[in-house]
């Protein structure tokens, strides 16, 4: 039809189904984070392994079409359990946390080219960041010689 | 050419009695072969097609897929000095991260009756209209909007396209990743462009000028259809 017209039957359910879930979506940012991340993953596994949306239903045991539903971010009820045990399935680790050596293996290499200054923002930053770092016997003199610097700047 | 509404006050089942109203275009399978859209493009997909542009918009960016295709195939313009070459993944991420905040504001100015704060016209515009808007005041008429939001790094990439057609009554044409500066150098933003402007046309060759107007015509119009059917 031509011209400016209204919608024969207008999709009021779909229209208010979306509208509740963006309405919960602003309190849940982190979580689709964390899910696209994981989605990304399995589209890079499946251009790696030259795999279609068919293969990897298959190799999940899942329907293509809810692979394609996932793929495309509308599967709101997604979970990380769900996610481990597709990793188990591909053999690959679709949830990754980082380990609190790693940070520290980052921060050193950071902080060894950087001013105290940017040394002294970083402990700041690991001691929101990683709890842990405050106990940590290894790296406590470090982190104490760094403060200690960067005090020396500031002053 | 559809026009659906979307935030309609203060009966949601009563559009055609709108006191304020949202409205989102929902382009044809016609009107894109009159914009000679390629058949290929993703505007004929059945995920896609016949639903407004709102609704549209909102589920690209939350699409991983379609995201991370859009992606790669603007990766030339991406990978510059000006996006310093984001990565695929901080791409995807943010963008879908998005979408929640902005859609609460826009419900907010929505229910708050001042959508027309969330909106500036588009482009450089007359000065006279670019110093009333500064002031909020410009005038209400037929104007091209645009509505800026949401953080890629430390940019503001996505744009709602709408027009105005009066002070309590918005009509959504589309909205994009604005990855370039002027919406002519991308594809993307280019075809947001034509749609804005097919709109605007087929709104004055129907004689719209105001809220009135445009209810009496969808209306009405739809009405005498119902019978000839």
């Amino acid at each position: 039809m031509k011209g400016l017209h209204k919608q024969t039957s207008t999709p009021k359910k779909d229209m208010m189904s979306w509208m509740k879930e963006d309405e919960v979506a602003k309190g849940r940012k982190e979580e689709i984070r964390a899910t696209t991340k994981i989605i990304l993953h399995l589209i890079d596994y499946m251009e790696r392994h030259q795999m279609s949306q068919t293969d990897l239903a298959r190799e999940l045991g899942v329907t293509p079409q809810y692979i394609n539903k996932l793929l495309h971010g509308q599967d709101k009820s997604f979970r990380i359990e769900t996610a481990i045990e597709y990793g188990e399935k591909l053999g690959v680790k679709l949830v990754e946390i980082p380990e609190p050596e790693e940070w520290y293996d980052l921060v050193f290499s950071i902080g060894f080219h950087s001013s105290c200054i940017v040394r002294r923002e970083l402990v700041n930053i690991m001691d929101y960041a990683v709890p842990c770092f405050k106990s940590n016997v290894l790296h406590s003199n470090q982190k104490q010689k760094w403060t200690q610097e960067s005090q020396l700047v500031i002053a | 050419m559809i026009v659906d509404p979307i935030f309609i006050f203060p009966d949601a089942q009563e559009p055609d009695n709108a006191e304020y109203g949202v409205f989102a275009i929902a382009f044809e399978k016609e009107d894109w072969d009159d914009m000679g859209i390629d058949k290929d493009a993703l505007e004929y997909n059945p995920l896609y097609l016949g639903k407004n542009e709102f609704v549209v918009f909102r589920a690209k960016l939350n699409d991983p897929l379609y995201l991370n295709e859009f992606y790669e195939n603007n990766a030339d313009l991406l990978k510059t000095q000006y996006w310093r070459t984001v990565s695929r993944d901080r791409f995807v991420i943010d963008t879908t991260a998005s979408w929640p905040d902005y859609y609460g504001d826009f419900t907010k100015a929505c229910r708050e009756y001042r959508v027309y704060d969330l909106f500036d016209p588009l482009g450089k515009g007359d000065a006279a209209i670019r110093a009333q808007n500064e002031k909020r005041k410009r005038p209400h008429q037929l104007l091209r909007l645009k509505s800026k939001f949401g953080f890629i790094l430390d940019r503001i990439p996505f744009r709602l396209y709408a027009i105005e057609v009066d002070f309590d009554c918005f009509i959504i044409t589309g909205g994009a990743i604005k990855i370039v500066e002027e919406m002519k150098q991308a594809p993307n933003t280019k075809l947001e462009l034509k749609k804005l402007n097919t709109v605007m046309s087929e709104l004055k060759s129907a004689g719209i000028t105001n809220k009135k107007s445009l209810l009496d015509c969808i209306y009405e119009r739809s009405s005498q259809a119902d019978i000839d059917s």
